[in-house]
């Protein structure tokens, strides 16, 4: 597989280096630790922040998130892999504003871990008080019983940008806490996978599929899914990725949702706007009204191709704050 | 050797070189590791391992004090740093947690020393919320820790216990093979771990066959 670097061990550090030359007025780094970094005017004075992180190589997130009515901070991990809690006390350092932390991410094992103890030592050492939250989405990995062991995917989305505004708003923690738990509850995620993506230090791609397969429910590091199919029509992804998420979710006449057609690296947005096309007009037949439409790359896996579908079921306070300004380097509303 | 003198005290010095082992007999299994983990995760354990490893032993060799507390705590530190992935934090968290009960003890007794192995469990238990029977490290880690406990109070010598804690990690180990995963990223693909040991499970068992034969060469 094909890709610009110089030595496979030093991807991510000079990727970082490329987005902090590109957007120096935007972001910044610990000075004693490249891969925690910060949005420029951090710390924001009585504003609860809020830290991210995860392994490198879902660009835009994670490290995209950072910026104003989002997050403050990001832990940065090698590709597919934690942060060290090393890394996540830096970032919380250089983010804290005094009125607490939000540690908000993907929920897989390591990062968990690693953000557990960095709260522990952050509260010990720096008397800094932290909340963790972990988006948890994907439909395909867990029962909605158990939603909350669910592989977190693209719909992080919808948690970054609620918890973000009501933090942007001048909410406490707790209350920070409290309506990005509600709005993770309220978040379902369906992704198919149509071609694998490599690992810079690895020889071979991390899944084999043929050409004209494709996997129902695969993760974002090629984590397994549900089933192996044959290559669907634009309507039938739609319909199948859309019943699983609506279902899960309990939709009904009348809900109202936030939509993401997401790609996952190497799909074009053609194709993305041709399966949004169909998602809203299965979801219009249902008369699920569509609040705000969301069509791009915002969680990817390097170059592998497929698609996911969010839908995030509203209530009137989510659906206000979702008005608000975010702005980023790689997100802009 | 003086295996039934309880009182038997372990300086820093010691502690160092014990440890600065176990970190080798770790590295040293990278191309185990891998085959396992390649077989049922995401075959990064063993240069994960190898890498976190190798950040221990510098660490050691880099500290001067004499406060094995300390001296767990930094390369607790070292580990996570260059081995942040499942293993190498939950390794980091025994290690946290060593340095936490042995802070500022210049000192370690025998009776304490066969206590590590179950306070590095309880560390991970509680960090990764894995239980017995989960198809994890603990599977290996839990039975030695019982099995060196058991033997030491019940008089015998630090070499027999480990020895015994040995082959009860193997014993445990060999059960993962059967078991369904529960946690963590192979619970997601259980079919493919029928027949193949934990790696976590082969870690442990690794370190403690190794201790214990380290052990009988010094008798």
């Amino acid at each position: 597989m094909k890709k610009i670097m110089n030595v496979p061990d030093q991807f991510v550090d000079q990727s970082l280096r490329g987005i902090l030359k590109a957007h120096s007025s935007l972001l910044k780094t610990s000075s004693e630790d490249g891969r925690a970094l910060a949005r420029a005017d951090a710390p924001v004075k009585g504003k609860v922040a809020i830290v991210t992180g995860g392994g490198y190589g879902h660009l835009p997130l994670f490290l995209g998130y950072v910026g104003k009515g989002l997050c403050d901070g990001c832990a940065v991990g090698n590709v597919f892999t934690s942060p060290s809690c090393e890394t996540v006390v830096n970032a919380t350092k250089l983010v804290s504003g005094g009125k607490g932390v939000l540690y908000l991410i993907g929920n897989y094992m390591g990062d968990q871990m690693n953000f557990e103890m960095a709260a522990d030592i952050v509260r010990a050492e720096e008397d800094i008080e932290t909340i963790l939250i972990r988006a948890a989405d994907d439909v395909a990995s867990a029962p909605r019983e158990k939603w909350e062991e669910r592989r977190g995917i693209a719909g992080i989305l919808f948690a970054y940008k609620i918890a973000g505004a009501m933090a942007e708003r001048g909410h406490s923690l707790q209350e920070v806490e409290k309506t990005t738990r509600k709005a993770c509850e309220r978040i379902a995620t369906f992704g198919v996978a149509f071609s694998s993506c490599q690992l810079p230090e690895a020889a071979a791609p991390i899944f084999e599929i043929g050409d004209d397969d494709m996997e129902l429910g695969m993760g974002i590091h090629g984590e397994k899914g549900v089933k192996r199919c044959k290559m669907m029509n634009a309507q039938e992804l739609a319909r199948y990725m859309v019943d699983r998420v609506t279902e899960d979710l309990c939709l009904t006449k009348g809900s109202r949702v936030a939509v993401l057609v997401n790609g996952l690296g190497s799909t074009s947005q053609e194709e993305q706007y041709i399966l949004y096309g169909e998602v809203a007009d299965i979801l219009k037949a249902q008369e699920i009204d569509i609040a705000k439409a969301f069509v791009g790359e915002y969680v990817t896996s390097m170059e592998m191709s497929g698609v996911s579908v969010t839908l995030f079921h509203l209530d009137d306070e989510l659906e206000e704050l979702l008005k608000d300004c975010m702005y980023t380097p790689f997100i802009k509303l | 050797m003086k295996g039934h003198d309880k009182n038997v005290e372990y300086k820093i010095g010691q502690i160092k070189e014990t440890l600065k082992y176990c970190a080798l007999l770790v590295s040293d299994q990278k191309e185990q590791l891998e085959k396992i983990d390649s077989q049922v995760g995401d075959g990064d354990l063993g240069i994960s391992m190898r890498k976190g490893a190798t950040a221990v032993v510098e660490e050691i060799d880099r500290y001067g004090g004499n406060d094995p507390g300390a001296l767990f705590m930094k390369c607790a530190m070292a580990l996570n740093k260059a081995a942040p992935s499942t293993m190498g934090t939950l390794l980091c968290a025994g290690l946290m947690q060593m340095g936490k009960v042995f802070a500022k003890k210049e000192v370690l007794k025998e009776a304490e020393i066969a206590e590590i192995p179950s306070l590095f469990a309880q560390a991970i238990m509680d960090r990764g919320r894995a239980k017995k029977g989960d198809r994890t490290v603990l599977d290996a880690l839990l039975p030695m820790a019982e099995a060196i406990k058991a033997a030491f109070d019940a008089g015998r010598s630090l070499a027999e216990a480990i020895a015994v804690g040995a082959e009860a990690a193997r014993s445990g180990m060999e059960k993962t093979k059967e078991m369904v995963p529960k946690v963590g990223r192979s619970k997601w693909a259980p079919e493919n771990t029928k027949n193949v040991p934990d790696g976590g499970a082969v870690l442990c068992w690794i370190v403690a066959q190794g201790l214990a034969e380290r052990s009988e060469q010094k008798k």
